[in-house]
C-alpha cells in the first residue's frame, strides 16, 4: 500500500529552462515494508470489514438497554420522548438511541486516546526525531501486536506510527459522522461501530504508550521496574511541591528535566494525580503518585502544592478555583484545556515566573512542555516560603465540630451523593464531638465535591470528612512504577498453561476509581486472585488503588507479588494508554504460542482470544468516556468486561444467555461439526452489584471452550470454591462447565456428581472451538 | 440520583400499605429481585425478613445475588442467585418462563439496591418489557416503576413493611 506524502499541481511554472505548463508532481510514500509475514485479509479494516464478526457477537450477547434518559435532544425537532416503544421524528426507537449514546460516548474515549497519541507522537518527532527506532526492550519482537493485527504495518520508527494514527483518524470521522441525525437507524449495526471505535482506541493507546516508551527510557517490560512513592503521606513538606494532573506526561517530563538540568533534582517534590503521575514516575522514579484522580481536590485543598499544571482529561475543570483558595498557581498546558487563561507561550520565563509569584496572575496558559518546566520550578521555589501558613491542614478537628452544629438536616448532601453516604448523620454526630462516622465516609467518598454544590449551610463537606481523621496524611504505599508491554518471553513461557487452563485465567483492574463501596473492595478481589496464581494486570487508576491497602506486615501487593507476567504475579503496566498492552498480550498468545497470523488478522485472533484466552477485564470504578471505549476494544477481541455497579450508568449491558442453548455452539475446527460448548464467557459486558459476586463472576467468565480437562478442573475448583466461600453452597450452574467427568475437580467430586444427576447432565465433546467455518480444517 | 425523572411517564406512588397489598395480591406470578442491601437490620426486624414473608404470602420468587442468598432460600426455596441486571434482561424477553420454568412473571418487585442501578433496571424494563407490572418497596421514590413508595424515612418504612405483611397475612 502506499499512500500519498506530497502532491502539488501547476497550471505555469517559470523556470531556468522554460515555461512548464500543467506539471503534477506526486511523491509517494511506501507504507508496508515487505517482512516474512504475509498480509492477512483485513489491513486496516473501514466499518464494514469485520461488521460479519461484530454481529457474531452480538447475536450471542445481546445488549440489554437501561435508558439512562428516554428523550432525545439532539436536534431541533426534538425533544424527542421515544419511551415505551415511541420512536423520534427521525425515526429513531429507544434501543437504537442508547445504541448512539453508547457510540458517542465512546467516539469520545477513542478521539481522546488518539488526540493525546498525535499530541505525544509530533512532541517525540519534535524531541527525538522522526527515524527514532521503536524499541520496548529486550525479550519484546512484537513491538506493536495491535498495530500489526489492525493495520498491518510492522512500525519501525515514530514516523510509521504516524500512518497508524492517520487512519485511526479517517475512521473515527465516519464513525461520529454514523451519529448524526438521520443515519444509522439500526441499534446492532451501531453496537458494530461501537466495537470499531474500541479497537481503534486500543490502536491509538498503544502508539502512544509505545512511542513514549521507545524514547523516554520508561521501563522497558521490566517485571522488576522499580517500586515507586505512593500517597500524600511520602510528600516532603518541607520542600517547595508542584502537582502535576492528567494524562499527558510533555509537561511533567519539562518539570523533570529542568529539575535535572538546574541541579534540583530531590530539592523540589514533583508530585502527580491519575495517568501523568504513572507516567512522570516511569519517566523519573523519583517523581510521587498522590492517589487516583478522585484525590485531587483533597490534595490541592491540603494546602502543599504550590504549584499546579494541568495537562489533559478527568480533571476537575474547576480546579484552578480550588488553587485560589490556597493561592497556589495554575499552569494550563493543553489545548483541550485553556481555562480561559492568557497564552504566555511566548513569552519570557522571568516575566512569567514574576507575574505569578506576584500575584498579577494565579493562572497562565504555556503550550511550550520545556518552558512549563522551567517556570513551575522557578514559581514553586519562589511560593514556597510564602505560602507556609497554607501547608497547616485545612480544617482543624474544633473547626469541623464547629462546622458539623450548623448543619440545618436538608438532607441535600445525602441525595446528592453518587453513593448515598450517610453524611447527615456524620454531621449530627460530629456536631456532638464525635468525628468517628465522618471519618468513616473518606473509603466510599470518591472525590467529587457534588455536596458542597448543594449544601444549603455552605459546609466544606469534602474537607470535613478528609481532615476527620488522619487517614489522607498517612497514606504512605508503594507502587511498582508501569513497565509497559509484555515480553514475547514471558508469553511463551505462560501461553500454554493459561489457553489449556492450567493457569486458571488472567485478570485485569483498570480504569477509574468511582467505587461504590471504597477503593478495598478493588485490593480485596485482586489479592484473591493473585494467592490463586492468576495473572493480575493493572492499569491507571485501579493500579494506584491497587498499591493503597497494606497487609498485616505492612506490605503492599506490589511488595508481595512480583512484576512478572506470571501466575501470582501482579503488574502494573501503567497509565491508561497502556492498557494497550493488555490487549497485547491476548493477541501475542494467539500469535507467540499458537502460531496464528498475527498481520491484518484481527477476525482471527478474536476468535481465537475469546474461546481459548480465560481473560477478563474488571474496570471496578469505570467513569469516563475512556474507559467505555477501553472496553469496547476489550469486547471485540473476545475479551469480557466487569464493572461495578455504577457501571450500570453505561446504560448498556451484553448479557450472554446460558439457558439459550442455541447460542453456546461453536464449529469443531477438526471436523467441522458444530458441537454445544456451554456458556463460556456467559456475558461480555456485566455489571455486579457487589464484590463478592463480581469475583465468583471473574471465575465464571475466565471459562473457555478450549480448556483441557485439567485445566476446566483448575477453573471450576476455584470458582466453586469461591463461590462456597461467599454463599456458603455450590453453584446452581456447574453441571454447564462439565463437559466429561474429568473436568471435575477431584476434591468436590461427590458432590458436582450429585448435582450432575440432578441436572440431567450428558457428557459433551471438547471442541477445537471457532466460530469462523472458514477456519474449520477438515469438513465431514 | 433524586427521582430525577428521566421521560414523560412516571411512577403512581403508594400511599398505603393497602394499596401495595392489593397489587401484590392481583400480581399473577411475582419475582422479587432483591439487592445486597436486603441484609439491612431495621429498628425491629431486618429487610430480609420483611421481604421473606411478603415473597411466601403471594408465593413469589426471589432473585438475588446478595451474599444471604443461602439464608434468603433457607426459608423460601423459590430464590434464585442471579445478578438483578440479568433479571431484569431475562424478564424482557417475553419467551423467558421464568425461574422455574413455569411461565412468564406479570410483576417485578424491586428492593434493595443500589438507588441508582435499580433506577436503571426499572427503566430497562419500562422500555423493553411493557408486559411485566414493576413496583418499587424501597423507601425513595424511584420514578421509573409502575408503582412506588414515596421517600419516606427508616422508621416510617418499617411500619409500611409491617403493615403490608399484615394486610398479605389477611
Amino acid at each position: 500500500m502506499v499512500k500519498k506524502d506530497l502532491y502539488v499541481r501547476l497550471k505555469e511554472a517559470t523556470t531556468t529552462i522554460g515555461v512548464l505548463r500543467d506539471v503534477e508532481i506526486s511523491i509517494d510514500r511506501i507504507i508496508y515494508e515487505e517482512f516474512e509475514e504475509p498480509m492477512g485479509p483485513t489491513p486496516m479494516p473501514s466499518i464494514r470489514d469485520l461488521r460479519s464478526w461484530d454481529h457474531i457477537l452480538l447475536k450471542r450477547y445481546r445488549p440489554f438497554y437501561m435508558p439512562f434518559c428516554e428523550l432525545c435532544c439532539l436536534c431541533t425537532f426534538g425533544k424527542c420522548d421515544l419511551s415505551m416503544g415511541k420512536r423520534g421524528a427521525c425515526g429513531l426507537d429507544m434501543a437504537a438511541q442508547q445504541s448512539r449514546i453508547v457510540l458517542l460516548a465512546c467516539c469520545i474515549g477513542a478521539s481522546t486516546h488518539t488526540s493525546h497519541a498525535k499530541h505525544l507522537v509530533e512532541y517525540l518527532i519534535e524531541r527525538y526525531g522522526r527515524d527514532s527506532p521503536i524499541d520496548l526492550g529486550e525479550g519484546v519482537g512484537v513491538e506493536a501486536p495491535i498495530t500489526r493485527l489492525v493495520t498491518g504495518i510492522r512500525p519501525r520508527t515514530l514516523r510509521d506510527l504516524e500512518d497508524v494514527l492517520s487512519y485511526v483518524d479517517n475512521q473515527l470521522i465516519h464513525l461520529l459522522a454514523s451519529t448524526h441525525t438521520g443515519q444509522e437507524g439500526n441499534a446492532l449495526d451501531f453496537e458494530s461501530k461501537v466495537l470499531h471505535t474500541g479497537m481503534l482506541d486500543h490502536l491509538a493507546m498503544e502508539v502512544a504508550d509505545i512511542a513514549q516508551i521507545s524514547v523516554m527510557g520508561f521501563p522497558k517490560s521490566d517485571p522488576d521496574a522499580p517500586l515507586v512513592d505512593l500517597g500524600f503521606g511520602t510528600v516532603d513538606k518541607s520542600k517547595p511541591v508542584i502537582m502535576v494532573v492528567g494524562h499527558n506526561v510533555p509537561s511533567a517530563a519539562g518539570i523533570i528535566d529542568y529539575l535535572i538540568e538546574s541541579g534540583l533534582l530531590g530539592q523540589v517534590e514533583v508530585t502527580g494525580l491519575c495517568c501523568t503521575a504513572h507516567d512522570a514516575t516511569r519517566y523519573n522514579p523519583r517523581a510521587k503518585i498522590i492517589g487516583p484522580i478522585s484525590w485531587q481536590v483533597r490534595y490541592i485543598r491540603s494546602g502543599l502544592p504550590d504549584v499546579v499544571v494541568v495537562d489533559e482529561q478527568c480533571i476537575k475543570t474547576n480546579l484552578i478555583d480550588e488553587a485560589r483558595k490556597v493561592n497556589a498557581v495554575f499552569i494550563a498546558t493543553s489545548e483541550k484545556n485553556c481555562q480561559g487563561l492568557r497564552d504566555r507561550t511566548e513569552d519570557p520565563v522571568d516575566e512569567i515566573v514574576k507575574d505569578l509569584v506576584e500575584g498579577r496572575e494565579d493562572g497562565v496558559l504555556i503550550f511550550d512542555a520545556e518552558k512549563v518546566g522551567e517556570v513551575a520550578v522557578k514559581a514553586a521555589i519562589a511560593l514556597a516560603p510564602k505560602r507556609k501558613q497554607y501547608k497547616e491542614k485545612p480544617v482543624s478537628r474544633e473547626a469541623i465540630v464547629e462546622y458539623a452544629k450548623r448543619c440545618i438536616k436538608c438532607m441535600e448532601c445525602v441525595r446528592t451523593c453518587p453513593n448515598n453516604l450517610p453524611i447527615m448523620d456524620a454531621m449530627t454526630a460530629a456536631a456532638k464531638g464525635d468525628l468517628s462516622m465522618l471519618s468513616s465516609l473518606y473509603e466510599q467518598c470518591i472525590g467529587c465535591v457534588k455536596c458542597e454544590g448543594v449544601c444549603r449551610a455552605k459546609l466544606p463537606i469534602h474537607s470535613m470528612i478528609v481532615w476527620a481523621d488522619d487517614v489522607f496524611e498517612r497514606e504512605t504505599y508503594k507502587i511498582r512504577s508501569g513497565r509497559g508491554a509484555i515480553k514475547d518471553t514471558e508469553i511463551r513461557a505462560v501461553g500454554g498453561p493459561i489457553v489449556f487452563g492450567e493457569i486458571p485465567g488472567v485478570i485485569a483492574f483498570v480504569g477509574c476509581a468511582n467505587y461504590a463501596y471504597g477503593g478495598r473492595e478493588v485490593y480485596e478481589m485482586a489479592e484473591e486472585f493473585a494467592k490463586r496464581r492468576y495473572i493480575i494486570l493493572a492499569s491507571g487508576c485501579a493500579a494506584m488503588t491497587l498499591g493503597m491497602y497494606k497487609d498485616e506486615e505492612g506490605k503492599t501487593l506490589y511488595e508481595r507479588f512480583p512484576g512478572g507476567f506470571d501466575a501470582g504475579g501482579v503488574v502494573n503496566v501503567g497509565s491508561c494508554i497502556s492498557n494497550a498492552h493488555i490487549a497485547g498480550a491476548a493477541i501475542k498468545i494467539a500469535n507467540i504460542f499458537a502460531r496464528r497470523p498475527l498481520r491484518a488478522n484481527y477476525e482471527e485472533i478474536a476468535d481465537y482470544v475469546l474461546n481459548r484466552v480465560g481473560a477478563v477485564g474488571v474496570a471496578w470504578g469505570a467513569m469516563s468516556q475512556k474507559a467505555a471505549s477501553i472496553a469496547s476494544g476489550f469486547w471485540r477481541l473476545g475479551v469480557p468486561v466487569i464493572v461495578g455497579p455504577h457501571g450500570s450508568k453505561y446504560r448498556r449491558a451484553l448479557l450472554g444467555r446460558a439457558d439459550r442453548e442455541e447460542d453456546w455452539f461453536v464449529y469443531n475446527a477438526r471436523t467441522g461439526e458444530r458441537v454445544y460448548c456451554g456458556p463460556a464467557p456467559e456475558h461480555l459486558f456485566y455489571m455486579a452489584e457487589r464484590k463478592e459476586e463480581a469475583i465468583v463472576m471473574i471465575a465464571k467468565l475466565c471459562m473457555r471452550p478450549n480448556d483441557t480437562t485439567k485445566g476446566r478442573a483448575i477453573k471450576l475448583s476455584h470458582y466453586v470454591d469461591l463461590y462456597k466461600k461467599f454463599y456458603n453452597t455450590l453453584p446452581e450452574d456447574v453441571h454447564l462447565f462439565v463437559r466429561t467427568p474429568a473436568d471435575i475437580p477431584i476434591t468436590m467430586k461427590d458432590e458436582i456428581l450429585a448435582l450432575l444427576k440432578e441436572k440431567g447432565w450428558k457428557e459433551k465433546t471438547i471442541p477445537d472451538p471457532t466460530l469462523l467455518p472458514r477456519l474449520i480444517r477438515r469438513r465431514e | 440520583m433524586k427521582a430525577e425523572v428521566p421521560g414523560t411517564r412516571r411512577a403512581t406512588i403508594i400511599e398505603k400499605p393497602e394499596l401495595a397489598a392489593e397489587l401484590l395480591k392481583q400480581g399473577g406470578r411475582i419475582l422479587m429481585v432483591c439487592g445486597d442491601g436486603i441484609s439491612t437490620v431495621l429498628s425491629k426486624r431486618s429487610l430480609l425478613d420483611y421481604i421473606v414473608d411478603v415473597a411466601e404470602a403471594v408465593d413469589a420468587h426471589i432473585a438475588t445475588s446478595s451474599t444471604v442468598y443461602v439464608k434468603i432460600k433457607s426459608r423460601l426455596l423459590n430464590t434464585a442467585w442471579i445478578s438483578p441486571v440479568e433479571v431484569a434482561n431475562k424478564a424482557s424477553d417475553p419467551e423467558w418462563m421464568g425461574l422455574d420454568g413455569k411461565g412468564a412473571y406479570k410483576t417485578l418487585v424491586v428492593v434493595g439496591l443500589p438507588y441508582y442501578m435499580a433506577w436503571l433496571i426499572l427503566t430497562g424494563l419500562k422500555n423493553f418489557a411493557q408486559s411485566v407490572k414493576t413496583i418499587s418497596l424501597d423507601r425513595f421514590y424511584q420514578p421509573n416503576a409502575s408503582w412506588s413508595l414515596r421517600n419516606m424515612n427508616i422508621d416510617e418504612w418499617e411500619r409500611f413493611l409491617e403493615d403490608l405483611v399484615n394486610k398479605l397475612k389477611v
